[in-house]
């Protein structure tokens, strides 16, 4: 009975320091801990905005040639001509592409809120403009000044109110949010979004246009880094 | 006979040169006034003619093939390269940490004005110049922004080696994030 008892206190013992060994051990890691600091990477949007544009009013239909070589290719009749301009993006994230767009006119003329060529005829110095944005697609290198494969008119869409990408122009200045997301561009590469100015203008109104008849525009464009959708 | 005829040849030489002079004159009078005075003609219902006023020169037929031109070339000119990240902070609404540079690519200086409204009448900010290859990491407004996010207008305008002439100027926005 003594020896049970001895024995007992013995292996008592021993578990009690064991524990108390634990739970020093225990101390001696809590004042090891490690502290992990976070930061949040944002992205640097890198891209090359042209900094002109031209749009000519050609109310009266005369042809042109907007081909590049001259040869008369391209004649167009064109209302309002606009030569595509190209903002070069070289972001390695997404982007959405956003636009405020404010319209100016000078001597008589005025912002149309629809096209002038249908229905009754505008006798108003009108003319209906609107900036369509699209995606031009990858140039061949980051030094590319223009995508690889060369836009055409088919590239460009006659006005919709509902396109996401079209803003119509006024005498103030609209926005249009998300009209346009273009992919991450990787290394050494670059992408093309390209915009350009289009619509018509009345072809007779009471008072003949002038070349004093003229309208302009700022665009502000806002790239904002996104996710883009699976299968985009 | 004979007698009779020469002094009537002695009269007439003269008085044809009397009349050739008198018909210089008045030939030398009508030279000299035409157009002055526009003819009076009488005012019976038919409009007078007049050369009208305000005319210039005839345009030149080619007058649209060369400004297209022009738009084409002037639209495959240089571009601006930009790099900035789209978003800037503070906590009192007047100095962000922001990233905005004048990116190694161009080979203009240039300056930044940042304003709040579309119209681009209330001008938050106005800086120096900023070589390529620069960029500011922290920015002091002109006038704080209430806490929230707003929409800033930023633009980039480049300046030629005289640092009087604009070279270009294009504009994009910025998120400007104020917390409290």
């Amino acid at each position: 009975m003594n020896f049970k008892k001895i024995m007992s206190t013995v292996l008592g013992s021993t578990l009690a320091l064991s524990m108390a060994a634990t739970a020093f051990a225990a101390d001696t890691d809590l004042e090891q801990s490690t502290e992990i600091t976070g930061t949040t990477q944002t992205p640097t949007i890198s891209i090359s905005v042209p900094s002109t544009g031209d749009v000519i009013l050609n109310p009266y239909k005369m042809s042109v040639d907007v081909s590049e070589d001259q040869d008369g290719s391209a004649l167009v009749t064109n209302q309002i001509i606009s030569a595509p301009a190209y903002i070069k993006n070289k972001t390695d994230v997404a982007l959405s592409i956003s636009a405020t767009v404010t319209g100016k006119v000078a001597g008589e003329a005025v912002f149309a809120t629809a096209s002038t060529q249908s229905g009754k005829a505008v006798t108003t110095k009108s003319a209906f403009v609107y900036l369509e944005v699209i995606d031009a697609g990858a140039g061949d290198d980051a030094d590319a000044a223009e995508p690889t494969t060369a836009l055409t008119d088919a590239s460009w869409k006659a006005y919709d109110a509902k396109a996401a990408n079209q803003i119509l122009l006024a005498a103030k200045a609209v926005n249009k949010a998300n009209m346009l997301t273009v992919p991450a561009v990787a290394d050494s590469s670059s992408s093309f979004i390209a915009y350009r100015l289009a619509g018509d203008a009345a072809s007779s109104p009471t008072k003949a246009w002038t070349s004093a008849d003229t309208v302009s525009a700022t665009i502000a464009f806002t790239f904002t880094p996104t996710v883009q959708a699976a299968g985009n | 006979m004979e007698q009779n005829a020469k002094p009537a040849k002695k009269w007439l030489v003269p008085a044809l040169l009397v009349v050739v002079i008198l018909l210089l004159a008045v030939v030398l009078v009508v030279v000299l006034t035409r157009g002055r005075e526009p003819a009076d003609i009488p005012d019976n219902g038919t409009p007078k003619i007049a050369y009208a006023e305000g005319v210039t020169a005839v345009e030149d037929p080619d007058a649209l093939q060369k400004a297209v031109n022009e738009m084409y070339a002037k639209a495959a000119e240089g571009t601006v390269a930009l790099e900035y990240k789209n978003d800037a902070f503070s906590t009192d609404g007047t100095n962000f940490s922001c990233y905005i540079a004048n990116s190694v690519d161009n080979k203009y200086d240039m300056y930044l004005q940042i304003f709040a409204d579309q119209e681009l009448t209330d001008q938050l900010l106005l800086t120096g110049l900023v070589r390529p290859g620069s960029a500011f990491d922290n920015i002091t407004l002109e006038h704080a922004l209430d806490p929230g996010t707003h929409r800033v207008y930023v633009a980039y305008t480049q300046v030629e080696e005289d640092l009087e002439t604009i070279h270009a100027q294009v504009f994009v926005t910025m998120d400007f994030h104020v917390t409290e």
